[in-house]
């Protein structure tokens, strides 16, 4: 089985991620990766290792080195992309419940009141066959 | 202007790549006329530079390191001239990705070399382009050490 590796090293530049460089050498990566991210000249760094298994034919990356920035670039994303689940996954429902609970507070009323007017329309009914003697 | 050297920085090829994002300045790739030997006078000697703008590639500089460990001045002979599984053939050989990739790339390995001398060596190759678009050009480098020794190269 041959699994072939490079190193990349992506420097962050007007707000995206570009390829910088290719190491074979993980070490000789990182060590350059940590260079320019103490010469303040890039925004951020990172070393991305990129895996082929030449039998299986698959390939994997990973990020085996972030600059400090690259790390706050990172949770940034990961919060903007959260933010993003959690609005899409769960729209606010309040008003649409609370407009239900009022309609059927209504509803409840107004079929008390209608009870009411028919009780004591036949009260008064009853009543007023009882005074003019109709049996 | 060069950053401060670290000394665990002492490399060749990340001394190139240094000077090489150094002449880059802000743009992508420098010119050819932007490297200037004196600015790297300890390392000429092991830089190469292959002109890719006139159909094959040729070499218009090979280091003096390199034309002895070679055996021969390879200075403005074409690529394809170098002997197959040579120090100067191995550390050119990727120069496709390069020029396909348009970045820096980096390669080490071990050798052995047709006089059954054995190396390991490392090389890197950096874009050069006049117009800051296309490629015209390469500068590389690359040194080694027999593969019995335990010192870096």
């Amino acid at each position: 089985m041959l699994v072939l590796k490079v190193f990349e090293i992506h420097t962050f530049r007007s707000g995206v991620w570009k390829i910088d460089s290719v190491f074979d050498d993980r070490d000789l990566a990182i060590m350059e990766a940590d260079r320019m991210d103490r010469s303040k000249r890039f925004s951020a760094v990172r070393v991305i290792e990129e895996t082929f298994d030449d039998e299986t034919e698959k390939g994997n990356t990973r990020t085996i080195f972030r600059s400090t920035k690259a790390q706050h670039i990172n949770t940034a994303n990961q919060t903007r992309q959260k933010q993003g689940l959690r609005v899409a996954a769960a729209p606010p429902p309040p008003k649409f419940v609370k407009k239900k609970k009022t309609i059927g507070r209504q509803l409840v009323i107004a079929v008390f009141v209608l009870v009411a007017i028919t009780v004591g329309g036949i009260g008064v009914l009853e009543v007023l066959n009882s005074l003019t003697g109709v049996r | 202007m060069s950053e401060p050297e670290d000394p665990r920085e002492r490399r060749l090829v990340l001394r190139l790549l240094s000077y090489w994002r150094d002449i880059c300045g802000d743009q992508d790739f420098p010119r050819a006329a932007d490297v200037d030997s004196s600015a790297i006078a300890d390392m000429w000697d092991y830089c190469f530079i292959i002109d890719i703008a006139s159909g094959s590639p040729k070499l218009t500089h090979f280091g003096n390191w390199h034309a002895e460990f070679y055996g021969a001045d390879m200075s403005g002979k074409a690529l394809a001239d170098l002997d197959k599984d040579t120090l100067a053939e191995r550390s050119t050989d990727y120069l496709g990705e390069v020029i396909q990739r348009k970045i820096p790339i980096t390669y080490g390995n071990a050798l052995t070399e047709p006089g059954g001398r054995k190396i390991l060596y490392r090389s890197i190759m950096m874009p050069l382009s006049d117009d800051g678009e296309t490629l015209t050009g390469i500068f590389g480098g690359s040194n080694c050490k027999a593969a019995d020794d335990a010192d870096e190269t």
